[in-house]
């Protein structure tokens, strides 16, 4: 692992507190046809600079679950309570600003602007997100610093087509911590990529713990989602199984009844 | 080059035909504007300059056999009398090297060339002549291409002269000499003098004379006759014979009224050229859009807010109208300037030197960038409505209760091939897009018909102008002169002569009538007659 120039917050939960609470989480489409409900009734707590896994089949409501911490998506009902602050009070474009300061997210399939290089994918971030502060001077160095955390810095200058899938998801992890947010967030993050590809990607992120950062990501993979300090199990939308951090998982309204 | 700046340009330069379409659709619209506000900009300064304003040109003249410049003063006193200007006045021909040799020129000195309080010249280059100089009229240089230096030939009556060109200029209030075909020289009143000073023309002759005249300009011209009187009163009181006296005609406004409604015609069909580059930007921003929705997606997950994101897309709208708006504003008056004076000379205008129009290049770029990001404006922020969360799953797309008759009528017509079905859902999936197109598709064949349709009529209106004259020249004589008739008709070359006259003014209950006379047996004249006959030589008066 790199040391990193890119950590530059001090980390504002203390490891292991509860940094994100889901509180009767329910997501439920409505057609003309029939009402089809996603996640049902969810409850947990994610402990703040963990691995954090969750787990489960396709069509599970995972990936549904993960639109909800990040504010993507917004629940039927229930809520999500990042810190303090409950994520379904705010608007659209709060809920984009919040994103570019406390969340960093990485796409199964990386969406990097395809016009861009590697670095300007990096840069964008930083544009867009409110750079965390750093003066405009700084960002090029910050986005290379990025790259190199994510082993990227001698393609800074290549164009996603000319990269491969490992090396575009790397970029893509680089450019989640282009505004050095808390919480990283990855969606199937290794889903789209071969073995030995997957587990360089893989290990990235979870060093990110340690340099402070919660890591949340969601897999398929039993073998992946085992890595993590602590994980939920989905099947049908409904929580069927918590692990590790067990102090906290305790504390969760759910566990306790 | 900030990231978001790069992605903006990239967005442009990428697909390079789409950006090419768009670009032209401004630059056409812009060309379109700025070419015909110029020209017509430039006509009307040009008739203002020259026939359109009666403040430059006096209401009345008076000839006579001396000019005593001391008698101003008192001329001034006369009441109605604004000004008063005394000048010398040559009309005579100019030697040339085009056919046929020479052309008319009047040549004009004032007791003091800088102060003419009537018909003020404006010198724009060289100098004020003196002995054996002249400065020439602007506009002379489209009758014969002179230069300052070069020397110009007239003729004196039985000889010529030779005058040196020291300077150019131009007059309030005079005709274009391109059009009027009559060139305009001035020279100092001791050269005149000089050159054409003991000239006694006869009387009645048709060569060049030298008038001495006393230009006014009155207050009131109801009362111009009045003031004339009483101007040659005061002249014969001081021993000047008033040899003629001429009440000017006030200026006709048809020529330039044509030329407006020519202008107008050509303003709404760039007008329409502007409309249709809208609607080409909407649909492009509207495919832009449908394209980059999972960016969009990204750019607002990595903490863009729907702001930050229209401005980018609208940087690329910006660049698009950057590329086609520039380069028109700078053609529209490259070529609106040699237009201009083409048409104008067609109309009896000069137009004068290159002048720029601030407000057009201002109104070029006010259309030209205003008009496409306005139009951006709205599909791009319709299109970054979508959430994350549909932008990423690719649910962008609309699905309506079309789609769903669609389906049922694809039921029912299991012939039509699955690929048509196709095409006609890809037509109808966007039917805000279909709608544009269909709007686009109707102006853009509206405004093909429209240019059509007015051509079609112009010409035929022109053509029924002149459809009932068969004559190959038209000469005129100011008195019925039958010995010239009679010398033409004897020419080999001249098949028939017939003899025309026309009259203007005359007072009816409908107006002023323009009367025209032929022959009884007129063969080059074929009235076209709705109802009625001619009337006849003795047109008999009913009891």
């Amino acid at each position: 692992m790199v040391p990193t120039t890119a950590s530059r917050q001090s980390a504002p939960f203390p490891q292991g507190s509860p940094l994100i609470r889901v509180e009767h989480l329910t997501r439920a489409i409505n057609t003309r046809a029939q009402r089809t409900v996603i996640l049902d009734d969810v409850t947990f707590t994610i402990p703040a600079q963990r691995l954090f896994a969750i787990n489960g089949p396709s069509g599970s409501g995972k990936s549904t679950l993960l639109n909800m911490l990040t504010g993507i998506d917004r629940p039927s009902s229930g809520r999500v309570i990042f810190g303090a602050e409950e994520l379904s009070a705010r608007s659209e474009n709060a809920l984009a600003r919040w994103r570019g300061e406390h969340v960093g997210i990485i796409f199964q399939f990386f969406q990097l602007v395809h016009t861009l290089t590697a670095l300007e994918n990096v840069l964008l971030a930083l544009e867009l997100g409110g750079s965390g502060g750093l003066p405009r001077s700084s960002w090029r160095q910050r986005a290379q610093d990025c790259l190199e955390i994510a082993g990227m810095g001698a393609f800074g200058n290549r164009l996603p087509s000319e990269l491969s899938g490992g090396q575009q998801q790397r970029v893509a992890i680089a450019r989640a911590l282009a505004n050095d947010p808390p919480v990283m967030v990855a969606d199937e993050p290794t889903g789209n990529l071969d073995s030995r590809t997957a587990h360089g990607v893989f290990e990235i992120l979870a060093s990110l713990t340690q340099e402070g950062k919660t890591v949340i990501y969601v897999t398929h993979d039993r073998e992946l989602a085992a890595r993590a300090e602590a994980r939920i199990d989905l099947l049908d939308g409904r929580i069927v199984g918590q692990h590790g951090a067990n102090a906290l998982l305790a504390a969760s309204p759910e566990v306790r009844s | 080059m900030s990231a978001s700046l790069k992605k903006s340009f990239a967005d442009v330069t990428r697909r390079k035909g789409r950006t090419l379409m768009v670009v032209l659709g401004i630059f056409i619209g812009v060309l379109g504007l700025t070419g015909v506000t110029f020209i017509q900009q430039t006509i009307l300064s040009a008739f203002t300059y020259s026939t359109g304003t009666a403040a430059n040109s006096p209401d009345l003249t008076l000839q006579v056999n001396q000019l005593n410049p001391a008698l101003t003063p008192q001329l001034s006193a006369v009441a109605n009398v604004q000004a008063v200007q005394m000048q010398s006045v040559f009309a005579t021909q100019w030697h040339v090297s085009a056919a046929p040799g020479h052309v008319p020129i009047t040549l004009v000195s004032y007791p003091d060339l800088h102060h003419a309080p009537i018909t003020p010249f404006q010198l724009t280059s060289g100098h004020y002549p003196g002995v054996g100089e002249i400065v020439l009229e602007y506009g002379d240089q489209e009758l014969q291409s002179v230069s300052l230096g070069d020397t110009v030939t007239v003729d004196t009556g039985q000889t010529t002269t030779t005058l040196r060109v020291v300077g150019f200029a131009r007059t309030q209030g005079l005709p274009s000499p391109a059009g009027s075909g009559t060139a305009r020289g001035y020279m100092s009143e001791a050269a005149m003098n000089q050159a054409f000073g003991s000239f006694v023309p006869a009387l009645g002759s048709q060569g060049p004379q030298l008038r001495q005249e006393v230009a006014v300009k009155v207050q009131n011209i109801s009362q111009v006759i009045t003031t004339e009187d009483a101007l040659a009163q005061a002249l014969r009181a001081k021993g000047v014979t008033v040899l003629n006296m001429t009440i000017n005609q006030p200026i006709n406004q048809e020529g330039i009224n044509t030329a407006n409604g020519v202008f107008t015609l050509l303003l709404m069909l760039s007008i329409l050229a502007v409309i249709l580059s809208a609607l080409l930007i909407l649909n492009t921003v509207i495919t832009l859009i449908a394209e980059q929705t999972p960016i969009i997606g990204t750019l607002k997950a990595v903490g863009g807010t729907r702001s930050a994101i229209v401005r980018g897309y609208l940087v690329s709208v910006g660049m698009y109208s950057a590329l086609g708006t520039l380069p028109a504003i700078a053609l529209g008056l490259g070529l609106g300037y040699p237009l201009a004076s083409s048409l104008a000379s067609s109309i009896s205008l000069a137009v004068g030197p290159f002048t720029l129009f601030p407000w057009i290049i201002i109104l070029g770029l006010a259309v030209g960038f205003g008009v496409p990001l306005l139009s951006a404006l709205v599909p791009l922020w319709m299109g970054t409505r979508i959430t994350v969360r549909e932008a990423l799953s690719a649910y962008g797309i609309s699905t309506g209760r079309a789609g769903h008759r669609l389906a049922r009528l694809a039921q029912r017509l299991s012939w039509v091939s699955q690929t048509t079905w196709l095409g006609l859902r890809g037509v109808f999936r966007k039917r805000w897009r279909a709608a544009l197109t269909l709007l686009t598709l109707t102006l853009a064949g509206t405004t093909f018909l429209v240019v059509q349709t007015a051509t079609a009529a112009t010409n035929q209106t022109t053509a029924n102008a002149f459809a009932p004259y068969h004559d190959d020249v038209l000469a005129q004589i100011y008195a019925q002169n039958a010995p010239l008739v009679a010398q033409i008709s004897a020419l080999s070359t001249v098949g028939r002569v017939e003899r025309y006259r026309e009259a203007e003014g005359a007072e009816s209950q409908w107006g002023q009538l323009l009367l025209l006379g032929f022959q009884p047996d007129t063969r080059l004249y074929t009235p076209q007659l709705i109802s009625g006959r001619c009337s006849l030589p003795v047109t008999p008066t009913r009891p």
